[in-house]
């Protein structure tokens, strides 16, 4: 069902005269305003206090302290550079931090995955995954009251015999070499599924000469790690009810991956987009209507190929509130709300914004859009 | 005290500059590798298209972060990428974008990749996204005269005889997973291609991620910055920004080596026979327009 762009969709848009047609602006209104009308307008997002910088003192070795890896020397637990490589017998990582952007990045390649001496499973439980994880934002000295939902999913691989099949015959070929493909003696694995974290069950390896995979037809899949996608939230208290609820931070998150690589998980590698949460005390709400006039306005600025006009404009506007950051606004939009120079005493500005998603047409072949329309300037 | 606030403000770039007045700093040169940028935003040369004001934006963020050499000083890089940053060899937004640009001429006569996409090492291409059957093709900006036509296709796609290595596409549909058991006829001689499954996305909130997938590839492999960078839970309501990293090995092993090992400074040579095809991605991401990833490859 979702499978809803055909080639039908772009050879439509292909065959179509080209002219840049508008959206229809009352039948835009209606329904930003629509979807902009449920949204609390609430003066607590902007009493949310500058957070302390979790980045003071930061320094290589507490990353690589917090992935429980080898500690530097001194030289290089301090060395004042944005990123480092240390290679020895026993490391090969890289590790970066950006003050600026809030950006911590660990990896150790002695812990990747390795097609030749691993399975086809490392061996870490979802629970496992998500102790390794909380166990390193913590050490990482990041503030885990902005620490949202933890989803532990697997990163996988999947490789196929490179064979052309019927109907898909290269043009030109490209002298690929076509190995004996072992009799494959499957006990197939079963997969499932709770939530969106899915295990894969299953016992045996199963084809000789390519190490562990499971198969699934004609291709082989493993999985490469446990990875635990963290999301930012900043809670807030509502001024009116002070009931506290949790406001998303777009732009801003953390994905670790875990592996068993050791007695126990390690951490493989490690992004971490976390800037230090700022707001600039003058910023004063803005009404739904001008948020609405905005959010029109950018959308209007995106023309429409007669395909997508004829097609509906679009299916759906969303939209929530969270916090983005200030670069984030597009400048048409500070220019209109006449937006002051935000301070420049704290490297990251935030401000509550509306996002707002915009998906094309169904059978369009246009991506969907989304914005960070200020809630406040 | 104003001068000191200044230097405080304006960080290592402003010390490093005072200092290069003594001959002391040194401005990193780039190195021999190239990179090129090719992203339509506005389709009003002969094809049809949405306008996407934000996707140049998001395409320029990868093209300056991977040539960006920075400042190095007394051998320690402080900004940039310094000696490994690539050489900026082109940069095509809106303009003469034709679907010659992405064809070799040993697929279809006309095709002239070797003088433009073929020519660099890395190439990331931002264009409307779809695909026929298991084919991706995208939506250039002016139609061609001759033989060309408004969609650059995968099939006659055949890449890497020339020169280039890492192709990412920005582009809906550009790794669907039904089209992963024939995107390696593509291949001849390139390394990694970098697209989605289902529907990505275009918005100011999402620059970022595209300086920081080039920053990051020099970290990490390719691949892993590239799934770590774009994918995105839950981006809107239920779904899911959904990366794949895709290569391809004369064996199984050869496969998996590079696809866990290449950077933008750390390459391979060629691969001189392909076996097998991989990606790599993330279990469960469900994107818009798709079903989950991997869960039918029937379409």
């Amino acid at each position: 069902m979702k499978k809803i762009f055909t080639v039908f969709t772009l050879g439509l848009g292909l065959l179509s005269s080209v002219h840049a047609a508008e959206y229809d602006r009352n039948k835009l209104t209606q329904a930003v305003q629509a979807a902009i009308k449920p949204l609390v307008f609430d003066t607590g997002l902007l009493k949310v206090k500058t957070r302390p910088d979790w980045f003071d003192g930061m320094n290589f070795n507490r990353i690589v302290s917090a992935a429980r890896d080898a500690p530097l020397s001194d030289a290089d637990g301090n060395k004042m550079a944005k990123r480092i490589s240390v290679k020895n017998d026993s490391q090969n990582m890289t590790l970066r931090m950006d003050t600026k952007k809030g950006i911590v990045r660990y990896v150790n390649r002695m812990r990747n995955w390795n097609y030749e001496t691993d399975g086809r499973s490392l061996p870490v439980s979802d629970e496992q995954a998500y102790v390794a994880a909380k166990s390193f934002l913590s050490e990482l000295k990041m503030p885990l009251e902005e620490v949202g939902d933890i989803k532990i999913v697997e990163q996988r691989g999947t490789a196929g015999e490179a064979v052309s099949t019927p109907g898909v015959q290269p043009s030109v070929p490209v002298n690929p070499v076509f190995p004996s493909i072992p009799s494959v003696i499957s006990d197939k694995p079963g997969v499932s599924v709770n939530g969106n974290v899915s295990t894969i069950t299953g016992t045996s390896p199963i084809v000789p000469g390519l190490l562990n995979a499971f198969v699934a037809g004609n291709e082989y899949e493993w999985i490469l790690s446990k990875m635990a996608l963290v999301k930012r939230n900043i809670m807030v208290q509502n001024e009116k009810t002070t009931e506290t609820y949790a406001v998303p931070v777009v732009g801003s998150r953390a994905i670790i991956a875990v592996v068993n690589k050791s007695e126990s998980p390690v951490i493989q590698r490690a992004l971490v987009k976390w800037p230090r949460f700022s707001m600039d005390w003058r910023l004063k709400m803005l009404s739904p209507t001008i948020v609405s006039t905005q959010a029109i306005g950018v959308i209007m600025a995106e023309k429409l190929s007669d395909a997508d006009k004829k097609l509906g404009e679009f299916s759906r506007i969303e939209a929530f509130v969270a916090y983005s950051s200030s670069s984030d606004v597009p400048a048409s939009v500070s220019q209109a709300i006449n937006d002051e120079e935000l301070s420049d005493d704290v490297p990251s500005q935030y401000r509550p914004v509306v996002i707002l998603n915009v998906y094309p047409p169904e059978k369009s072949s246009s991506p969907p859009m989304q914005f960070a329309i200020p809630m406040a300037s | 005290m104003k001068r000191l606030k200044a230097v405080k403000k304006a960080g290592w770039p402003a010390i490093l500059g005072l200092l290069s007045l003594f001959g002391a700093a040194e401005q990193a040169v780039a190195g021999n590798m190239e990179a090129k940028v090719y992203a339509v935003t506005t389709w009003n040369g002969g094809c049809s298209g949405s306008t996407r004001t934000w996707w140049d934006n998001m395409a320029d963020a990868w093209y300056n972060e991977i040539t960006d050499s920075g400042f190095s000083f007394l051998g320690f890089c402080l900004s940039g990428h310094c000696n490994d940053a690539y050489r900026k060899d082109g940069r095509l937004v809106d303009g003469n974008l034709i679907n010659s640009l992405f064809a070799d001429s040993s697929v279809v006569r006309w095709g002239q990749d070797h003088n433009h996409v073929d020519e660099a090492d890395a190439a990331l291409v931002a264009l409307h996204g779809g695909e026929s059957g298991d084919v991706y093709f995208g939506a250039v900006r002016v139609n061609e005269p001759g033989d060309g036509d408004c969609s650059m296709r995968r099939d006659e796609m055949k890449l890497g005889n020339n020169d280039l290595e890492f192709l990412h596409l920005s582009s809906c549909q550009s790794m669907d997973d039904n089209q992963w058991k024939s995107w390696w006829q593509a291949f001849n001689g390139l390394h990694q291609v970098d697209g989605f499954h289902g529907l990505m996305w275009i918005g100011s909130g999402l620059v970022n991620d595209y300086e920081d997938f080039a920053d990051d590839s020099f970290d990490v492999s390719i691949s892993e910055a590239w799934l770590d960078n774009m994918y995105v839970a839950n981006i809107s309501g239920n779904d899911d920004q959904c990366p794949v990293a895709y290569g391809v090995g004369s064996t199984t092993s050869d496969l998996w080596n590079r696809i866990g090992n290449e950077r933008y400074d750390l390459i391979y040579s060629d691969p001189a026979k392909i076996g097998y095809w991989g990606t790599t991605y993330i279990g469960g991401c469900d994107p818009a327009a798709e079903t989950v990833i991997g869960s039918d490859k029937t379409n």
